[in-house]
């Protein structure tokens, strides 16, 4: 059979399209915004914190380390109370303002929109990249990488290391059945019933059986997981992709990030009620999926990395016509109802 | 098939491999593919010296993928008509990793059946190899001496690499 041969070599190419993952994609995501949420929350309670206790030093100190920048504040005593109170106001407005001088540089320097080609081939290959966004996208997944190749990758090798290959598989089996409810909310949305069935007996079975749902029985069972999500859902409603969107999260499309949206909404964690350890049980939960998805990919990246010369174009194009081949492959499950066990 | 699983080195599997593999795929075609608007500008010895790259390329591919397989099997479904192609369905079977299922095209125009794409999971390999090429042209000023160089390299690099091992 030597054609499948070549299929081997495709490993590498083939890596794009399993490296995000639709479902992976949104559990990666929240933790990251998590992430960056917490490092502004603590970022300001820090320079909040910072300025408080240097008010306080400032009445008292004019020399030492902060002397120096706090000693106009100390000289001009008159006006302290003025000073403390002006500072107080300044500190954050510096830190807002520097943001948007960040924001309108990096948007200044460098077009957000990529130029409109006027060779008919190179405009042929511009619509069926269907990526206007081209150069924001580029620098979003420069910052990607630059994270997973610091962070995220040596995290997941160090997980791979220490967690034997068993425990990881029953992580894993948690991680999808715990995504299960809105794998099931985007089946019926979509109009399939015997998916929404199929991920709803999952959801059953692996909650009970399972043991909350570490051993998958309901594939052993016959129910194996499919994957569904938003994006998909609305793309079965004959919704365009719109233009393709590098994410902080991974490869995405105007549609599909607000599919991702909408996901968050279908996780039936965000209704339970506070307490009970479900913030940490949330927190443990994303993390583990970013990094259980991440190393799942491990030698997948790597290889495209190193064999794609442009790895950014590869996974564009590996992303979007896997993307049209899921929502086809829903909208093509015409498979009746009933299980095969009851006809 | 036999030769994928039998327990010969590498480069023994590779020698009986790579006939079988230039009698079944069409490698100038899917290359030709790949380099997409970009084989119209190429001048005839960049042509040729692309497809010899190319040819080196995916042998080292293959390659790299035959010596961890073993114990491997296929599963061949059904064959459907897309466009001028046969499209077979196909799964890889591998010990201790979940099944994966592909398609690989078929054209039968020169005579004799050989397989222009391999689709795995949605994504073509030589669609997401193409943009790849052009992209990576397109961003060095649309130049495709740069795209040979760049093959070069890699070749290089895989060179050395094997001969460290």
């Amino acid at each position: 059979m030597p054609p499948g041969t070549l299929s081997n070599a495709t490993g590498a190419f083939k890596a794009g399209k399993t490296v995000f993952d639709g479902c992976r994609a949104c559990r990666e995501a929240l933790p990251l915004q998590m992430a960056f949420l917490m490092l502004e929350r603590s970022g300001s309670l820090y320079m909040g914190g910072l300025g408080r206790m240097q008010h306080k030093v400032g009445a008292r100190m004019t020399s030492g380390r902060n002397g120096a920048w706090l000693r106009p504040c100390a000289q001009a005593r008159q006006n302290h109370e003025t000073r403390q109170g002006t500072r107080r106001g300044w500190r954050p407005t510096a830190g807002r303002l520097g943001l948007a001088m960040l924001l309108a540089s990096t948007t200044a320097c460098s077009a957000i929109k990529a130029p409109v080609p006027k060779d008919p081939d190179e405009l042929a290959e511009y619509k069926a990249a269907n990526d206007p966004y081209e150069p924001l996208n580029r620098k979003t997944y420069n910052m990607t990488m630059t994270f997973d190749k610091y962070a995220l990758r040596p995290v997941a090798k160090a997980y791979v290391w220490a967690v034997p290959r068993p425990v990881r598989n029953s992580l894993g089996n948690m991680i999808t059945t715990m995504n299960e409810p809105s794998v099931f909310f985007n089946d019926v949305g979509a109009g399939k019933p015997r998916r929404a069935g199929d991920s709803f007996v999952r959801w059953c079975i692996n909650m009970t059986a399972g043991l909350g749902g570490f051993i998958d029985v309901a594939k052993m069972a016959g129910y194996p997981h499919h994957a569904n999500d938003a994006g998909l859902t609305l793309a079965n409603w004959g919704i365009a992709s719109g233009p393709y969107l590098f994410l902080p999260m991974g490869p995405s499309s105007l549609r599909d990030g607000i599919g991702y949206g909408i996901d968050q909404g279908l996780s039936p964690w965000n209704y339970v009620p506070r307490g009970y350890g479900l913030i940490s049980f949330n927190w443990a939960y994303n993390m583990l999926g970013v990094i259980h998805g991440r190393s799942e990919h491990l030698d997948d990246l790597d290889a495209l990395q190193r064999d794609a010369l442009d790895p950014y174009a590869t996974i564009r194009s590996a992303y979007q016509q896997q993307r049209k081949a899921q929502a086809e492959a829903i909208r093509n499950d015409h498979r009746a109802t009933v299980p095969a066990w009851y006809q | 098939m036999a030769i994928v699983n039998s327990p010969l080195s590498l480069a023994d599997k590779k020698e009986k491999i790579m006939p079988l593999v230039s009698k079944n795929v069409d490698i100038d075609g899917i290359g030709r593919y790949c380099l997409g608007r970009f084989w119209k500008v190429a001048t005839p010895e960049q042509q040729k010296h692309y497809l010899v790259l190319f040819h080196q390329i995916l042998a080292n591919a293959i390659a790299d993928k035959l010596g961890d397989y073993r114990g491997v099997s296929f599963t061949i479904g059904n064959v459907t008509k897309s466009g001028d192609d046969d499209s077979v369905e196909a799964t890889l079977v591998r010990p201790q990793q979940p099944p994966a299922a592909m398609q690989w095209l078929v054209n039968s125009s020169s005579g004799s059946p050989k397989v222009v794409d391999v689709i795995g999971e949605g994504a073509s390999l030589r669609l997401t190899q193409r943009n790849d090429y052009s992209s990576f042209i397109a961003r060095n000023g649309g130049d495709v001496d740069t795209l040979l160089r760049a093959l070069q390299k890699q070749i290089d690099h895989h060179n050395a690499a094997s001969a460290q091992q």
